[in-house]
């Protein structure tokens, strides 16, 4: 109960305050507050509400979960991606003055049909992530109250495209703060009392030799149908059925399939069943880095660079993150913030393997049910009895509802924008019939990736941002040479490239070994590729863009000397 | 004669296939000129327009002058000109009213060539010439003669526009000729009345109104930021107030996401400025404005209320279609200069009735490219 009101909480506030905006005034003695620009710190707050997203708050955890060590590369990758965005684009993008990314392309090229080109590049990136939130709305949802994953993604869809036609982005930059608190502490008091308990030994060591098993009795629901391996022959009690087997039978060791909407209750001490598709892995092989894990197709150092790569360029490239420098009244402020974000953003991240690492001891039958994306919040159930256990889960559970409401929005509003700002260039209205559109499209589509971990729709956003709009950024604003046609070239044949990698992938059409490696991270080849292509293109056009000194003394002279085309 | 030309012009001749320019480069090339020519008469469009009289006119070589000197040459080398073509430049210069093209040798290198030479005028002044060397016979003397006239005609459009800012600027300044008057008697009489009873509040007020006189009459550019256009309309407002006292109370709701907008200096005081005049001053009792600026994804809308005695529908029609354009001028200035730097979907949107008050909203884009 607690759980439902914490996150009821969260959506309220999010309305309330995004509907009536905070800035008010009665007097004009009051007008100077009420027309005073964001403060970098408060603007670092909503950057971080916008960042933190379902993708790290539950998928990286669940990764950890899953494969180990291997997937802190993301956290690492993230990290350097918001360094790079504070040395190289957040100021100069600022003080050119453009809101979104196709309008800077435009600006700075001086092709209307580029800007088109990069609008449609944003809605893909952003797309895919979107799917990962609404995924992650209808795992939490589907956690806290039971419900089929549907209803989740449903009404987190709904919500978010209500509010936002309805004129929630009125106070976005405050409703993001706020959600950035609620996020970070559902981070950080599970992580202190999980702190406490393992230091003090009360619980077994993480890391051991031997797979984990479940501590207690313990009941897992299995919400869809899924094939599991055990490891021994076990007594359980089977509501629902396994095979024709239901009751308390005992399950032979070997593959079983379980229905969807069983409840198996597996006795304490049994080693847990793994999904069929995760393999099985001892606490010592879970902590080894570069170990061969089956992750990237068998090849885990080409895998590390892929993952590093693609999340750092990838990052720099996330059409939401990119616009809320925009806040900012000038370049400096701009940097200023996202040096906040960096100094508040490194913990968030540090905290959060804890969750896998400990969902590991705490809950091995996720393992089995194909539901690790709901690790996060399931640990505070497992980890404290009664009230306490409840409590975090709140507190876990707000923040969780937090980090998908305000990332979907920022996502809806840049994907509406590029559909009716870009695309169409037309108005309010048409944006707020862009909202429900994509919303509705999106939603439809998440409802069929309810079995695709939330990560591997993160991966492909990213792999597809680093190779299309992350060169682009970064070769438009410390490049002169760059030509429209040159960055048309590297938009399409590093955003092609790596957006049919990931398809392929995506329909199956590879499944191991290096083919996998390559075309499910293609952040490797595809990054320099669009670099390459972007620079050769350019260097071979005889094209050149108009006012270029201007254009570079807007972007890198300080911010107090005003440049005069 | 024309027919034959047309013949030619058109390639259905077989002999000349080859040489002949086709209608789609004849026609790119004038674009070309066209789009050149609208930025002024320069050594840039010079060469754009010899470009064009080549493949036009189907000429040898072509050089283009201004009213003294060769800016740009075709076909052959600038020096080939020799001094001829400054002769000839001149003697079109000084008959002025040219009906047709000059015609004369010119002994190159290689011989001699004849060539025609047809004034660029700009409001009845010559300001240049075109040189085709080419044989001169038949129709080319006409065709040239259209050429240049097309040149002209361009010319005398980019003109126009040019003119068209230099009034849009004019109306910048009218509009803040226009706010003066009213509104420094009001608040200078204002003060006058405050300095025996409260001289420190008057001084406070005489702060305010230099800094609201500094800020208007900024030259600098024409572009602001919500933020920077907020200050002025504080200004404004206090000094307002000093005025009418709590006549009206003032409701501000500003996110801040629309500070960084930048838009045509001027833009939200002439609104502020009009629901007071016309909404708020002649209502009984004490009445609200309210302003809000909200966020809209790639756009931000600003709008200015007032729950004064609105204004009658018809009354307004009137006023915007410059009928009566004594009351409502800054609105109109407004509209018209949004319109022009941001295009015409960005006028402003006027909800009004008899004794309902009157809401004005402008939307402006977040980022305006130039």
């Amino acid at each position: 109960m607690i759980p439902i009101v914490a996150v009821g909480f969260v959506v309220v506030m999010t309305l309330v305050l995004g509907t009536t905006g905070l800035r008010y005034a009665r007097t004009t003695s009051n007008f100077f507050v009420a027309s005073r620009t964001v403060h970098p710190v408060w603007n670092a707050f909503a950057v971080c509400g916008e960042a933190m997203s379902a993708a790290s708050y539950l998928g990286v955890p669940a990764l950890i979960f899953v494969f180990g060590f291997e997937m802190l590369w993301p956290l690492v990758g993230w990290t350097i991606g918001f360094l790079l965005l504070s040395l190289f684009i957040a100021a100069p993008i600022r003080r050119f003055g453009s809101y979104t990314i196709p309008e800077f392309i435009e600006g700075r090229l001086d092709s209307p049909r580029l800007r088109q080109v990069v609008a449609i590049m944003v809605i893909v990136v952003s797309w895919f992530f979107f799917l990962a939130q609404l995924k992650g709305a209808g795992v939490v949802t589907r956690a806290l109250l039971g419900t089929p994953y549907w209803v989740g993604v449903l009404a987190v869809g709904a919500l978010v495209a209500m509010n936002l036609s309805a004129g929630g982005m009125r106070g976005i930059t405050f409703v993001q703060g706020f959600q950035f608190f609620f996020i970070f502490l559902g981070i950080l008091i599970p992580f202190a009392v999980m702190s406490t308990v393992w230091f003090r030994g009360d619980l077994d060591p993480i890391i051991t030799n031997s797979a984990p098993v479940f501590l207690d009795e313990t009941a897992v629901d299995y919400p869809n149908d899924v094939s599991i391996d055990l490891p021994n022959a076990t007594k359980v009690d089977i509501d629902g059925s396994v095979g024709d087997q239901s009751g308390l039978v005992e399950l032979s060791s070997g593959t079983h399939e379980v229905v969807g909407g069983s409840t198996i209750t597996w006795p304490a001490g049994a080693s847990a069943p793994h999904a069929s598709t995760i393999g099985a892995l001892t606490g010592t092989e879970w902590a080894q880095p570069l170990g061969d894990k089956g992750v990237g197709g068998g090849h885990p150092l080409y895998f590390s660079f892929a993952i590093v790569l693609a999340n750092m360029f990838g990052l720099m490239g996330l059409p939401h993150i990119v616009v809320r420098f925009y806040t900012n009244p000038t370049g400096r402020e701009a940097r200023r913030t996202n040096l906040i974000v960096l100094a508040l953003i490194a913990p968030y991240y540090a905290m959060l393997p804890l969750f896998g690492a400990a969902s590991r001891v705490l809950s091995p039958g996720l393992l089995g049910a194909g539901t690790t994306d709901s690790a996060t919040v399931s640990v505070g159930e497992r980890l404290v009895d009664g009230t306490g256990g409840e409590l975090i889960t709140a507190v876990v559970s707000a923040g969780a509802a937090a980090a998908f409401l305000s990332t979907s929005s920022g996502l809806l509003i840049a994907m509406a924008g590029a559909v009716s700002h870009d695309l169409m260039s037309a108005g309010v209205r048409q944006f707020r019939v862009a909202v429900w559109l994509v919303a509705a499209a999106s939603v439809l589509v998440a409802l069929a990736v309810e079995t695709t971990d939330i990560n591997v729709l993160i991966g492909w956003s990213t792999s597809i941002a680093a190779s299309s709009i992350a060169p682009l950024l970064v070769l438009g604003i410390w490049w002169t040479r760059l030509t429209s046609n040159g960055a048309l070239a590297a938009i399409v044949v590093g955003g092609g490239a790596s957006t049919a990698a990931v398809l392929s992938t995506m329909l199956g059409l590879v499944d191991s070994g290096w083919p996998l490696a390559i075309l499910g991270t293609p952040a490797v080849w595809s990054v320099p590729l669009a670099f390459a292509i972007g620079i050769v293109v350019s260097l071979r056009d005889r094209e050149t863009v108009s006012d270029l000194g201007y254009k570079f003394a807007l972007m890198h002279v300080p911010d107090r000397f005003e440049p005069q085309p | 004669m024309t027919r034959r030309t047309s013949k030619r012009r058109f390639g259905v001749s077989k002999s000349d296939v080859s040489s002949e320019p086709s209608v789609l480069e004849v026609l790119t090339s004038l674009n070309e000129l066209a789009l050149a020519v609208r930025s002024g008469f320069d050594q840039r469009s010079a060469e754009l327009i010899a470009k064009a009289a080549t493949t036009a006119l189907d000429a040898q070589a072509v050089g283009v002058t201004s009213d003294t000197e060769l800016l740009a040459s075709i076909g052959i080398d600038p020096n080939d000109w020799g001094s001829a073509v400054r002769e000839q430049t001149s003697a079109v210069v000084d008959r002025r009213r040219v009906e047709r093209p000059t015609v004369y040798q010119l002994s190159t290198g290689t011989g001699e060539a004849e060539v025609a030479a047809a004034p660029i005028l700009s409001e009845g002044a010559v300001i240049g010439t075109i040189h085709v060397m080419a044989d001169i016979g038949g129709s080319r003397l006409a065709e040239l003669t259209q050429f240049s006239q097309l040149v002209s005609s361009q010319l005398q459009l980019a003109e126009l526009e040019q003119s068209r800012a230099y009034a849009a600027e004019a109306e910048l300044k009218a509009l803040r000729a226009q706010v003066s008057p009213h509104f420094l008697h009001n608040s200078l009489t204002a003060i006058a009345g405050l300095v025996n009873t409260n001289p420190g509040m008057a001084r406070d007020l005489i702060a305010t109104f230099a800094e609201f006189l500094r800020a208007s009459f900024r030259t600098q550019t024409d572009l602001t930021t919500v933020a920077e256009e907020l200050r002025l309309v504080e200004a404004y407002l206090e000094l307002e107030q000093a005025r009418f006292g709590s006549r009206f109370n003032v409701s501000l709701n500003i996110a801040p996401e629309s500070l960084p907008v930048r838009l045509p200096f001027l833009s939200v005081q002439p609104l502020v400025e009009n629901a007071i005049r016309h909404g708020l001053e002649s209502r009984a009792g004490s009445g609200v404005l309210k302003i809000v600026a909200e966020n809209a994804g790639p756009e931000i809308t600003i709008s200015v209320a007032d729950d004064g005695v609105g204004i009658d529908p018809v009354q307004l029609e009137r006023a915007l279609s410059g009928g009566d354009s004594a009351s409502h001028v800054g609105i109109l200035a407004v509209d018209t200069r949004l319109r022009s730097t941001f295009g015409d979907e960005y006028g402003l949107t006027i909800e009004t009735g008899r004794n309902a008050g009157t809401e004005v909203t402008i939307r402006l884009p977040k980022y305006h490219p130039g």
